[in-house]
């Protein structure tokens, strides 16, 4: 027992010099990192007028003005194209994440005479496409041209993301499957009942990636939607916004285009509404990253 | 330099004689080299022998046309045209008697969707984008789009007579190709310098202060800069998009700065401005200017906002800038807590107090954005498509187009002549009033822009900065109209010799590389091909001229 | 032969079976549209479609390597994107092994949570930031002056570009990137860490022997894949920080041909050059997931 206490006390002094390292790098590292989200935040509250004269230094909304929420809150574009995204995750999550887990099991189960080819298969997508109009012709002619399936179903499956599935199976201690394949349980239920929950944070991690990805994207709804289409996602609308404003150069028009649609607040506003929602859902899943949860799982 | 300039000054005015003869088309212009004289005869047979063969009898559109053909349409702008319902669209509609189907997308989405398009069966009956002459040429080929030469005359009579008026030759010959077909319709500036919309500024209540003059030459300027800087710690300041029409096109330079580009000398020969000893001359005063600390650093980096950013603090003297800029620093100014800062327009610097502006920021009257008619229109349906067409260049549609419904979008005086716009224009921002209520160039398809278009949407006091670029000037007759060049490989070497262009040329300024080097640096740029592309560009210039007579 | 695959099947059969619907979505989404790549080898026409356009063999990648700029722009991308590797590839795994030390369970949500942020903010408007804080007035520059650096436009300078851009995408994606570390170490087990204590193990010691072997087969994942887009470095990034002064070094092959304004225009050398990546990018992957072998991981496949 004294043996053991010594040992501890000159372990924290050790650990105390760690620690303070370790923090004071995180702590700079957070302040550092918030700040985008910070200048964005205070921008869209700000006057025009004052975001031009201050820069990149924004620190608190001055001329505090809530107009932009007003005009942003007002555009249906922008409110409609919330609740298609919504929609779009709702379709995809479940579709992605069992494509996912299928195609993760394969690539990380052996024994198989047909495993090179099948893997050759899967992997080719990962590097080569047909390009943008075979993309498009293909989608015409499955009749998803201009539905909400245009933008669930293309990237449904991530090869990338089937691969990070398939290193945390691999990572579970093969006895357990094994054991439970003695037992009795075919590959359908080890898959269902055993592996997801052990993979549990990479599952948290692959639903976090597809979400974010969904959420994000617009190329997709760019082209396989009609212009006038009411299905347009909420970062398809921002990019217009953006265009609109002047925030994305536009490649034709370029630097030379005379007039701005829409103010640089408003710009602003649409992102914060737009980019709020998906950081919320992080801390949720986050908690699936918690200790313990293999342990647990191997115990019960 | 000063006794060298008076000696180009006297070839530019002997120059300009002959240019405006022949830009004329006049029949006197005796002066003109025998080869272009020559073109010009053959077509002009064919001309004459054209009223032979039919009446000559004078064809006229009666709008609104007495139609149901719906025209589908596909384009970026008129923004307008996503919503039928707004007061210009709906107004074009009635007064054309023509309806439209019109897909509008977004101008950063165009060229993804514009492919897309091509592989529709049926096209859209009208497309417009900035078609370049070889992309036409490719529709031509694939049967996809109408050579409308042969129909222009009977169907589309206005938009002729607007191509054949007295000083629209060189509009004529950008409209045909080198075969004389016409593939696309186009959009107007009905003024030279109604595209100028950039230039120099300089603090004028500073200038007063130091008790300067307004600076002239280089020399002047320089004066004024460092006086600036002394007194006030401000520089030259502008964006790095500004360069390209920037300082360097006020002396001979013809604006070479980071936009390498192509100009007419004084003998009507295709020059190119960034290997002429004038452009050395030039980035030797600049490269001096950097050593001084008069130029900004961040002027080759720098965006308009930093720009603003700037001027709001106080640290530029003088800068080159746009209108929609100026007129944020006039706001930011006047604005409660601002500096109080007096822009005004200055002209280009010159090499000597009594000389010209060789060239200015100037844009081409035929505008980028082109209509082409596509074959899903019948030959019998040419007759309305292009009856709407037409409609834009018709005293009517001028005016409609510009300035919008009499008494909703402007007002006239007792003469019916257009003064302004009605209160409209303040109910909304800018954009949404030209996109709702008129269509300006950058806003609408088939049509001219008026001069005063622009004078009603801007600012007295940015008007006048423009009037003090565009004065005193000779850019139009140094300006080279935009060409197809016929050569696979030309596309891919110009733009590696404009690589090397601009880097070497920015090196010059900041002194990492001697001006002594500025011979090696033409020879290098000439290896390259800069020589071939040069004689490329002069065999497409004659053509051209050749074209418009 | 034949019997001994049907045997195959036969004994995986659930295997196969929960691969088919994978092997079906692919072959609907992403075989049926593969023969585009075709095209690279053809003056492509969308109004004659495949069939109707005419063959010209390697004519488009003849085009692409002849160009007097072609070398420079190859090598820009190669040592952007390794130096990249080298720099920003360790950055998260670091960022995750600091948090995993964190007891405090507020604190390590809170930093994990904001370092995070950034991956959603719009790269023009981090660029944007960049080129303000660099420039001769700004944040950046004024410290590294303080620090004695002369006063200068940073971007201006060519040997500030690699740092800049490299420093600036760490600040971008940290966070992000280093999720999928995150949850790995959530898996090692707790039991070794008990042991280790027991056995009087420092804490940099329990890292190096535990923690990080505990993460290796996910770092040579994402190093393999990684290594599987090495010449596919973004042009936006580059185009919105590069200027005349710095486009000797930072002018890649996306920017360059985006600056040709072929790529959205010409689908046949956009294909060409997508395709040539591509196999560059498949020899980098293959080589490393060999060698990752070789070292004992599991590797791709």
């Amino acid at each position: 027992m004294n043996i053991k206490r010594k040992k501890r006390r000159k372990k924290s002094i050790e650990d105390w010099i760690l620690d303070i390292i370790i923090y004071s790098i995180l702590i700079f590292l957070a302040f550092v990192c918030f700040y985008p989200l910070w200048y964005v935040v205070v921008a869209s509250f700000s006057s025009s007028r004052y975001i031009a004269s201050q820069g990149a230094f924004l620190v608190w909304p001055e001329e505090f003005s809530l107009k932009a929420y007003e005009f942003a809150f007002q555009d249906a574009d922008i409110m409609r194209g919330f609740k298609n995204s919504i929609l779009i995750e709702i379709l995809s999550l479940p579709i992605n994440i069992v494509l996912t887990m299928l195609c993760g099991y394969f690539l990380a189960s052996t024994g198989m005479k047909l495993k090179k080819p099948i893997v050759a298969y899967i992997m080719f997508t990962m590097f080569f496409s047909g390009g943008l109009v075979p993309a498009y012709l293909n989608i015409k002619s499955l009749g998803l041209y201009d539905t909400i399936w245009a933008l669930v179903l293309p990237g449904a499956l991530s090869v990338y993301n089937a691969i990070i599935c398939k290193t945390a199976i691999e990572g579970i201690p093969e006895s357990l499957p094994e054991s439970a394949f003695i037992d009795g349980a075919s590959d359908w239920q080890i898959l269902w009942k055993i592996i997801l929950p052990l993979i549990k944070p990479t599952a948290a991690v692959l639903v976090l990636y597809y979400g974010v990805s969904h959420w994000n994207a617009w190329f997709n709804a760019s082209i396989y939607l009609k212009s006038t289409s009411d299905l347009k996602p909420a970062q398809l609308v921002l990019r217009y916004i953006m265009i609109k404003g002047g925030m994305i150069e536009d490649v034709t028009g370029g630097v030379d285009a005379e007039f701005s649609l829409y103010a640089d607040t408003i710009q602003y506003a649409a992102i914060v509404i737009i980019t709020i929602p998906i950081l919320c859902v992080y801390p949720f899943l986050q908690k699936h990253f918690a200790k313990g949860v293999m342990i647990g799982a191997v115990k019960g | 330099m000063r006794r060298k300039f008076n000696k180009i000054i006297s070839a530019v005015l002997v120059g300009a004689m002959v240019f405006s003869m022949t830009a004329c088309g006049n029949e006197e212009a005796s002066t003109k080299n025998t080869e272009a004289s020559q073109q010009t005869e053959s077509v002009e047979t064919s001309e004459t022998t054209a009223p032979t063969e039919t009446e000559p009898e004078v064809h006229t559109v009666t709008y609104p046309v007495d139609t149901d053909y719906t025209i589908t349409y596909f384009g970026t702008i008129p923004a307008g045209f996503s919503d039928l319902t707004k007061p210009y669209t709906a107004g074009l509609i009635e007064r054309t008697g023509i309806n439209l189907e019109p897909t509008i997308v977004a101008s950063a989405d165009l060229t993804n969707q514009y492919n897309l398009l091509l592989t529709e069966e049926i096209l859209p009956n009208l497309i417009v984008r900035n078609f370049s002459g070889s992309q036409l040429e490719t529709l031509y080929e694939d049967g996809a789009i109408w050579d409308l030469a042969p129909y222009l005359e009977e169907y589309a009579p206005d938009y002729w007579a607007y191509l054949n008026a007295e000083g629209n030759e060189e509009l004529l010959s950008l409209a045909k190709d080198e075969k004389g077909r016409i593939l696309s319709v186009g959009c107007y500036l009905e003024g030279v310098y109604d595209g100028t919309f950039c230039g120099p500024v300089i603090r004028k209540d500073w200038l007063e202060e130091c008790g300067l003059p307004m600076p002239v030459t280089l020399e002047d300027w320089e004066k004024t800069l460092v006086a600036f800087k002394e007194k006030y710690g401000a520089t030259l300041s502008l964006a790095k998009t500004r360069w390209h029409s920037g300082i360097s096109s006020g002396t001979d330079a013809m604006g070479g700065i980071t936009s390498p580009s192509y100009y007419i000398d004084d003998n009507g020969k295709v020059q190119h401005a960034s290997i002429q000893p004038e452009f050395k001359e030039m980035l030797e005063v600049l490269a001096r200017w950097n050593k001084m600390g008069l130029i900004d650093q961040d002027s080759f980096s720098q965006k308009d906002k930093d720009v603003r950013q700037k001027v709001m603090d106080g640290k530029v003297g003088i800068s080159f800038t746009a209108l929609s800029q100026l007129t944020n620093w006039f706001a930011d100014a006047a604005a409660e807590g601002g500096n109080g800062a007096e822009w005004v327009g200055l002209s280009y610097p010159r090499t000597a107090a009594d000389a010209t502006t060789s060239m200015i920021q100037i844009s081409s009257r035929a505008g980028n954005q082109k209509t082409v008619v596509t074959t899903s229109v019948s030959e019998e349906d040419l007759k309305v498509v292009l009856a709407w067409i037409n409609y834009g260049f018709t005293e009517e549609g001028f005016i409609y187009q510009n300035f919008g419904e009499e008494g909703v979008a402007h007002t006239v005086d007792a003469q019916g002549n257009v003064t302004g716009f009605t209160d409209a224009v303040k109910g909304s921002t800018l954009s949404e009033f030209i996109n709702d209520y008129i269509g300006t160039r950058s806003n609408a398809v088939c049509g001219v822009q008026a001069s005063n278009l622009n004078n009603f949407l801007n600012d007295e006091k940015s008007i006048e900065a423009r009037t003090t670029w565009t004065e005193n000037t000779e850019a139009e007759r140094h300006l080279m109209p935009s060409l197809v060049i016929q050569d696979e490989s030309y596309t891919d070497t110009y733009l590696s010799i404009t690589t090397y262009i601009n880097e070497t040329v920015l090196k010059f300024i900041l002194g990492e590389e001697d001006l002594a080097n500025f011979d090696a640096f033409v020879n290098q740029a000439n290896e390259m091909g800069l020589t071939k592309c040069i004689e490329l560009q002069q065999k497409a210039y004659d053509e051209f001229l050749a074209r418009s007579k | 032969m034949i019997k001994e695959y049907i045997k195959d099947i036969k004994k995986n059969k659930v295997k196969y079976l929960i691969v088919l619907p994978v092997l079906i979505y692919l072959f609907v989404f992403n075989y049926r549209s593969m023969y585009g790549i075709v095209v690279a080898f053809q003056d492509y026409r969308p109004r004659r479609g495949i069939a109707g356009s005419e063959w010209v063999g390697f004519e488009n990648f003849i085009r692409f390597f002849k160009d007097p700029y072609f070398y420079r722009v190859f090598r820009n991308t190669l040592s952007i994107s390794f130096t990249t590797l080298i720099f920003a590839f360790p950055a998260p795994i670091i960022l995750a092994l600091m948090l995993n030390e964190v007891k405090d369970g507020i604190f390590k949500r809170c930093v994990q949570t904001i370092t995070y942020l950034p991956h959603f903010i719009a790269l023009v408007i981090i660029c944007g930031m960049v080129m303000q804080f660099t420039m001769t007035n700004g944040l950046i520059t004024n410290i590294l002056v303080f620090f004695g650096m002369e006063r200068q436009n940073m971007l201006l300078n060519k040997d500030f570009f690699y740092p800049i851009y490299i420093i600036s995408g760490i600040w971008a994606s940290i966070g992000w990137d280093s999720i999928i570390y995150l949850a790995a170490l959530s898996s090692v087990d707790q039991e070794q860490y008990e042991a280790a204590r027991v056995d009087g193990a420092s804490r940099l010691k329990q890292i190096w022997h535990i923690t990080l072997p505990g993460i290796l087969p996910v770092v040579s994942m994402k190093l393999i894949l990684r290594m599987g887009h090495i010449v596919s470095v973004g042009r936006e990034k580059i185009l919105l920080l590069y200027n005349a002064n710095t486009q000797e070094i930072a002018e890649v092959i996306s920017t360059y041909n985006y600056r040709k304004g072929l790529l959205d225009a010409d689908f046949s050398y956009s294909t060409a050059v997508g395709l040539f990546d591509t196999l560059i990018n498949l020899l980098f992957l293959l080589l490393s997931n060999k060698l990752a072998k070789k070292m004992g991981q599991s590797g791709l496949f």
